[in-house]
């Protein structure tokens, strides 16, 4: 009785909520998925200037998904007269509701929502030529950039081949805060996109691999009040 | 920057002439003492924090203007390059008044400071 109180409390503080297929019971989750953009790792092969990684992961529990996601970038720009270099990480939590979660194949189509944490810095070396004043090489960085915002996804999840995965997220980013250096205009924020635009969409294409802990979502119910036993 | 002159006892827009506008910093005249009107446009120094400008009078006496700005590079995309903006602006001069019209200098602003002459 008291390892079924503690189990709760533990799921409880860890997850943040009980979801529950009726009133009495709790659901404990059946598999973990982690994934990786193939668009972004081909991206990174074909495009000079650009690296970028991201990992994501979730747990089902019954209807819903925690997910987590990580990313990583490097941009390089150069033209005549400026070179600009970001690079930094990010960060998204949140939850998906999946439209299919009876499916048999374990396949998902979901809608969800994240709060996302960017860390990144930029430099900006540039040269400044003024007809009255001269030429001057100047340079400006952003040491500690900063942003957060929100997003509502939707993708799918399509099992391919045993527990093999692929499919695409489409994400609108919006209520975007940053900040960073009085000298220099954030330009890009690593997971965002544009930083001077106030809502950016974003599309992932991922593959996954699902790791189950067993066939189906388990269904713990409530111990009954009267005897005190699990049922 | 865009300077418009306006005579301190009417106040209306006035045609002013100078020997010499020039600021530090720089060898250029700006306008010399073929020019008579009442809008200058004079450069702000893009490597400084401030610029003082100084317009020497007929009768050689000189009077400045200092100009303080915040400066910003701004990258606007990896194809259209970047831009300086100026900001913030804060004025003050030997002249009997100036004052900021405009905080952020802008190529679509018709004025940013006035000076009463």
């Amino acid at each position: 009785m008291s390892g079924f109180i503690i189990r709760n409390i533990y799921f409880i503080l860890l997850f943040g909520i009980t979801i529950s297929a009726n009133a009495q019971s709790v659901v404990w989750p059946s598999s973990v998925r982690i994934g990786t953009d193939v668009l972004m790792a081909g991206e990174s092969v074909i495009k000079n200037g650009k690296r970028k990684f991201e990992v994501t992961g979730d747990i089902d529990i019954y209807k819903y998904f925690i997910a987590i996601d990580y990313g990583w970038s490097q941009r390089y720009i150069s033209d005549e007269g400026y070179e600009y270099q970001n690079s930094g990480n990010y960060a998204r939590i949140g939850a998906d509701y999946n439209f299919i979660y009876s499916d048999i194949e374990n396949h998902v189509i979901y809608f969800g929502l994240r709060y996302a944490r960017s860390f990144f810095k930029e430099n900006f070396d540039y040269t400044i030529n003024d007809n009255y004043y001269g030429s001057y090489d100047l340079y400006e960085e952003n040491l500690s950039g900063k942003a957060r915002w929100l997003e509502m996804n939707v993708g799918l999840k399509a099992r391919v081949w045993k527990q093999l995965f692929v499919g695409w997220t489409g994400r609108y980013k919006f209520a975007k805060k940053a900040s960073g250096s009085s000298g220099f205009s954030v330009f890009e924020i690593p997971g965002y996109g544009k930083a001077e635009n106030k809502s950016n969409w974003g599309f992932n294409y991922y593959i996954y691999y699902r790791f189950p802990f067993r066939d189906k979502p388990q269904i713990l119910l409530k111990p009954d009040k009267e005897s005190g036993s699990q049922q | 920057m865009i300077v418009k002159f306006f005579d301190e006892d009417s106040l209306y827009e006035k045609e002013v002439r100078f020997d010499i506008v020039t600021a530090e910093g720089t060898d250029s005249i700006f306008y010399d003492i073929n020019d008579f009107q009442s809008v200058f446009t004079l450069p702000v120094h893009p490597a400084a924090d401030s610029t003082i400008f100084y317009f020497r009078n007929v009768d050689e006496t000189i009077d400045t203007l200092i100009v303080n700005y915040s400066r910003r590079v701004k990258l606007l995309s990896e194809w259209c390059g970047f831009e300086q903006v100026f900001s913030n602006l804060q004025v003050s001069t030997s002249f009997p008044e100036a004052e900021v019209i405009t905080d952020q200098l802008s190529e679509l602003n018709k004025e940013d400071v006035r000076i009463y002459h």
